[in-house]
């Protein structure tokens, strides 16, 4: 099972990046490929911000640009067999107080990865999903980041595909 | 009794038929302790007449709330109709991905 980050699906809706053919290709594989709410949450803010696919879209559908938004990320899930799989473990308690499970997996893994913040917390999430069952062995990614965190592979038990 | 028994079993196969012909359908639920509990004070304060009526309500209001997903998943439907007209997908997010990791590069 792969999981899937954000980078990958916008690369592969990015006409204007090289990527995106091979993007689209890994999209289009078979296979089991999951994504997490950090993933909705981060085309949903990308898909916000063009105003004029939005617009355009919004009339063509007749909704909300709200309901626009969630009806392209439940598309763009068919389309491309995107499994999304929510946590289960909602809080966990800190020294500091209870703190969304997320957010302390990242907190936790801060030290050993030094990743910046979304990218830590894509990390955090493929740790919660493996914790909770989901068998995932690859993360696929645009961002050469996850490449340089050295120490991502054996902490998380997982291996890296960049998309170059 | 066993004909006590009998007329009861009778009774609920009477009301499911009836519920049948009138379009309604018998479905079994299993509800914890506190939900029945606050049912039962709806019935017992007149806001509906019996523990059935009350679900029957509180399910078209939670239905009602959800139309809203239906709404989504027909507009969706509507994003591969798009797709098989222009013979592409619709989402076209040009300079999107430099954007997405210049903006992750900032934190």
């Amino acid at each position: 099972m792969s999981y899937i980050d954000t980078s990958v699906i916008v690369a592969a809706l990015d006409s204007a990046d090289p990527r995106r053919r091979r993007a689209r290709e890994i999209l289009e594989e078979e296979g089991h490929k999951v994504i997490s709410e950090l993933v909705l949450a981060e085309l949903a803010s990308a898909l916000s911000r063009r105003e004029e696919l939005m617009s355009d879209l919004a009339s063509r559908l007749g909704l909300s640009r709200e309901l626009t938004i969630a009806a392209i990320l439940l598309y763009i899930m068919r389309r491309f067999n995107l499994r999304y799989k929510a946590l289960v473990s909602r809080a966990k308690t800190l020294p500091f107080g209870k703190m969304h499970a997320p957010t302390a997996a990242a907190v936790e893994l801060s030290g050993a990865l030094k990743l910046k913040t979304l990218d830590l917390l894509h990390a955090a999430y493929i740790k919660l999903l493996k914790n909770e069952g989901e068998p995932i062995h690859t993360l696929v990614t645009a961002d050469s980041d996850f490449e340089k965190a050295k120490k991502l592979k054996s902490i998380l038990g997982i291996d890296v595909t960049l998309i170059e | 009794m066993w004909y006590e028994y009998a007329i009861f079993i009778i009774c609920i196969r009477i009301r499911i038929i009836l519920g049948e012909i009138l379009g309604g359908q018998v479905v079994p639920v299993r509800l914890d302790r506190e939900m029945l509990e606050f049912i039962d004070m709806l019935v017992k304060l007149g806001v509906y007449g019996s523990r059935s009526e009350a679900l029957r309500e509180l399910i078209k209001i939670g239905v009602g709330e959800f139309k809203w997903v239906a709404k989504v998943a027909e507009a969706a439907e509507k994003l591969f109709e798009l797709e098989r007209e222009e013979g592409d997908i619709p989402i076209k997010l040009e300079g999107a991905l430099k954007q997405l990791l210049e903006e992750r590069g900032r934190f």
